[in-house]
């Protein structure tokens, strides 16, 4: 079997077939697909990656005018406005879709800012590749009624790390071993300190120096990880919910979030000065009262050997979002032992229960204003975390006895690994491979080769 | 029976200087003023060009100082709109992107390729969106799209979601020149310290970089060859960025040259005595550069991408633009066969026999071909019917 690929984004594309960088928009489909090329390297598959395969007259010419090869795979980690087909392939999407519909220029006005690619219909778009793969069944749903089809959940891997729900002695646990992380309080002070910067980076302590002083004084660790410039995240419920949480008698607890920030892209002090006050407003209508030393700011790369620690550090992970597509912090942070913290709506609801975890309750109503803008979404509804549901959760995980605690940690590791282990999503891999194979065989309908006659 | 009249759109002769559209274009009007001289009209903006100053526009090509004679209103006579309320079936000729949407009986708009929806990082954000735009804009005004390729035909159809039936292809064609001049110097191809020529304006998709790559690897290539490359700057990164440090390095110093654009007389004559030429571009809708090395004898590489593969170069002609060590040796193989003066002489014969097969008036035949069904089709369906015809109908309906 000949297996392509392609990932970068246009964006990537343009800044000189670099690397997809972290902060570019749909950066997630490059961790989507690293996981997959993992995946692939264990099965032996070693694809071949595509930097522009619409440059192609049909399949053949990839490999060199052979009109011998079979008809290849061409799997696409991209965003639906970025598909491209490599022509006489069978050509396979792996989406991303958190939301209830899909824009299409049925429903778009005439004159939306949508109305510059064809390829922004996503519907159309989706009519494009052969098969769509996609992360859980809430997508799969919204896509199969949508009239999408051939649609199958075949999520991305997550490894599991042995003993990594282990008590405070976990050597993985950061101490010395963990380089100096800049973090920054969510004060008033030191926002609006922020705001007067024009730097690309601000001082602030070390987290791991943080995290010991917190545990030394019996706190807790809440983590979170997201990107502050998608609205889904909810960080408006998120830091008003934990500061509520700390005024309320926690105040040896620690917030930290981890935000993806490579201060090349994104700055961090714009996301401080401008994106997260703007997101919050979202949902809060103001950032100003937001005033916490409790809670933490992480900026900067981390491996994934760093994040694995940083998850295994936490006692709980903390989500707010109001719509996911998978949620690969999430499921990394319970992988490790971390306990979750979060709705179980849309992909979430695939995993997340109270069993495993601390579920959060929502209220429907509609998506924010820059959701509805930015894809045409108007009359959409979502489920959304609010503040106090937070607060209420945040209380309930840390009144738990420590041995449910474990019971749940375990649960949560055992979900992760029942659903997501790569030898799991390998099996889905290879059945999916299996059966596009017998159903090409016999199939002289689609041979490769190229039509030069004009019609 | 009344007479169809043709409208050609030349918005594209707006240009000073002259490249692909702006000649589609030209040809397009040569053969209707060759042809059907009687019922061809030619339009820019609101305004009907008088047909001798368009002839000797082309004639003299470049002539783009035809749009200083229409703005100046010289070569105008009288409007559009005049024009149109005439009796009789209109089809609408528009080379490039429509300036007016459905004022014509019949309209066809050319596809050149969807470069700006497919590859929008190699053109300017404001040029990608104009662009992509205008294509879902004409595709739903269009009666015919003519696309210039099968590659453009399966883009237009596959991310255009075009009707099927309204989309077709038809090849661009070349002119070879047979005057005894012509022939005189093709015949001294190999006397001339060899050159290679890259022909195409300076903009990213042409993939310079890979010809910057390869030089970088071998200056050595430099003592044997220069490079002219012969097009008009465009947008990205222009020759002087892309080869600066090359141009410093003592082998390769005055051994690249930057003609910028040339008039089609130079560029074939450079042709006719280059070495070879190559064309390294990620994607083409067509390939007119490649076509016109070909109609002169000009042997060429070419990447193996999009509509290039249907120029129908030899196998072995081609590389991938991607590949460094693909560009290498074909590179090689062309070099050791212009080395060979009987080699050199049998490719140049099979390349110019090659672009023998793409003429301006099999294109435009096919095009007509295409109008003439939809015309007929829209007259069955104007004409009244006949009391003789609904009852046959129903008849067989039974």
């Amino acid at each position: 079997m000949t297996l392509y690929y392609s990932v970068r984004t246009r964006q990537a594309l343009k800044e000189a077939f670099e690397q997809v960088p972290l902060g570019l928009p749909h950066y997630s489909y490059g961790i989507v697909c690293s996981k997959f090329l993992r995946l692939f390297a264990d099965l032996g598959i070693e694809p071949t990656e595509l930097l522009m395969p619409e440059m192609y007259p049909s399949s053949a010419y990839v490999n060199r005018h052979n009109a011998t090869m079979p008809r290849p795979i061409h799997l696409m980690f991209k965003s639906f406005e970025e598909f491209r087909l490599l022509k006489g392939a069978y050509n396979l999407a792996h989406v991303a879709w958190e939301y209830r519909k899909l824009p299409t220029f049925d429903r778009l006005p005439k004159f939306h800012a949508k109305w510059v690619h064809p390829l922004n219909d996503y519907i159309h778009a989706l009519s494009l590749p052969d098969e769509i793969w996609v992360g859980c069944a809430f997508t799969k749903e919204t896509l199969i009624r949508a009239g999408v089809s051939n649609v199958h959940v075949i999520p991305a891997p997550i490894a599991v790390a042995q003993r990594s729900y282990q008590a405070d002695d976990d050597p993985e646990r950061p101490g010395n071993a963990m380089g100096p992380l800049q973090i920054f309080e969510c004060t008033r002070s030191a926002m609006a300190w922020a705001r007067s910067q024009e730097l690309n980076s601000l001082p602030g302590e070390s987290l791991f120096w943080r995290m010991d002083d917190c545990k030394s004084r019996s706190g807790k660790i809440f983590l979170s990880v997201f990107n502050p410039h998608d609205p889904r995240k909810n960080p408006g419920a998120m830091l008003a919910g934990f500061q509520r949480y700390v005024r309320e008698g926690r105040q040896n607890d620690l917030l930290v979030i981890k935000i993806l920030v490579d201060d090349n892209y994104n700055k961090f002090s714009d996301v401080l000065r401008v994106i997260l006050p703007r997101r919050c407003a979202e949902s809060l209508n103001s950032f100003d009262f937001i005033d916490c030393k409790n809670i933490v700011l992480v900026c900067g790369l981390m491996t994934d050997q760093e994040m694995g620690r940083l998850y295994s550090a936490a006692d709980f992970y903390l989500c707010t979002s109001n719509a996911e597509g998978q949620n690969l912090p999430l499921l990394e942070a319970m992988a490790r032992g971390a306990l979750p913290i979060s709705p179980a709506t849309t992909a979430m609801a695939d995993y997340i229960c109270d069993d495993n975890a601390i579920v959060l309750p929502t209220t429907e109503g509609a998506v924010y204003d820059s959701v509805a803008t930015a894809y045409g979404l108007q009359e959409t509804v979502w489920d959304e975390v609010l503040t106090g549901e937070v607060a209420a959760g945040l209380e309930r995980a840390r009144s738990l006895h420590r041995d449910t605690i474990e019971v749940k940690r375990g649960a949560a590791v055992k979900s992760v690994r029942d659903r997501y282990a790569p030898e799991i999503v390998s099996n889905l891999v290879q059945q999916r491979l299996g059966a596009i194979e017998l159903s090409r065989q016999g199939d002289t309908s689609k041979p490769v080769r190229m039509i030069t006659s004009a019609r | 029976m009344s007479q169809i009249r043709y409208f050609l759109d030349i918005t594209p002769f707006r240009d000073y200087a002259w490249t692909g559209i702006p000649t589609v274009t030209a040809e397009i009007a040569r053969h209707l003023l060759e042809r059907m001289p009687e019922s061809s009209f030619f339009y820019y903006g609101p305004d009907i060009i008088r047909p001798e100053f368009v002839r000797i526009a082309i004639e003299k090509s470049p002539g783009g100082y035809l749009r200083s004679l229409i703005e100046a209103g010289t070569a105008t006579s009288g409007s559009l709109a005049d024009m149109l309320a005439r009796s009789g079936l209109t089809v609408g000729l528009f080379p490039n992107i429509k300036p007016i949407h459905r004022m014509f009986n019949v309209e066809l708009n050319i596809i050149h390729d969807l470069s700006a929806v497919l590859l929008p990082e190699v053109h300017t954000p404001r040029a990608a969106v104009e662009h992509s735009q205008a294509y879902m804009r004409d595709i739903g005004t269009s009666d015919l799209v003519c696309c210039v390729s099968e590659a453009t035909r399966q883009d237009v159809l596959l991310y255009l979601k075009a009707d099927l039936k309204r989309v077709f292809v038809s090849h661009l064609g070349c002119r070879i020149d047979t005057s005894t001049e012509a022939m005189r110097e093709r015949s001294m191809r190999g006397t001339t310290p060899p050159y290679i020529v890259v022909l195409g304006t300076v903009e990213p998709r042409k993939n310079l970089r890979l010809i910057a790559d390869l030089i970088r690897h071998r200056p050595r290539v430099c003592e044997e060859f220069a490079f002219f490359f012969v097009g008009r700057r465009g947008w990205g990164a222009q020759f002087e960025e892309i080869f600066g440090d090359i141009m410093r390095m003592p082998q390769c110093r005055d051994r690249l040259l930057f003609t910028d654009y040339v008039d089609d007389e130079v560029k074939k004559r450079l042709l006719r005595r280059a070495a070879f030429a190559i064309y390294p571009s990620l994607f083409e809708g067509f390939g007119l550069p490649v076509i016109e090395c070909m109609a002169e004898g000009c042997p060429v590489i070419a990447s193996r991408t999009s509509s290039l593969v249907e120029l129908g170069l030899d196998d072995s002609c081609y590389f991938d633009p991607w590949s460094l060590n693909d560009f290498a040796r074909c590179f090689d193989m062309m070099h050791s066969v212009v080395a060979q003066p009987t080699q050199r002489e049998h490719l140049s014969h099979d390349v110019l026999n090659r672009a023998s097969k793409f003429t301006w008036g099999a294109f435009m035949d096919r095009v007509l071909a295409r109008i003439d069904e939809v015309v007929a089709a829209k007259r069955m369906i104007d004409a009244p019917p006949t009391t003789r015809d609904l009852p046959q109908r129903r008849r067989t309906k039974r």
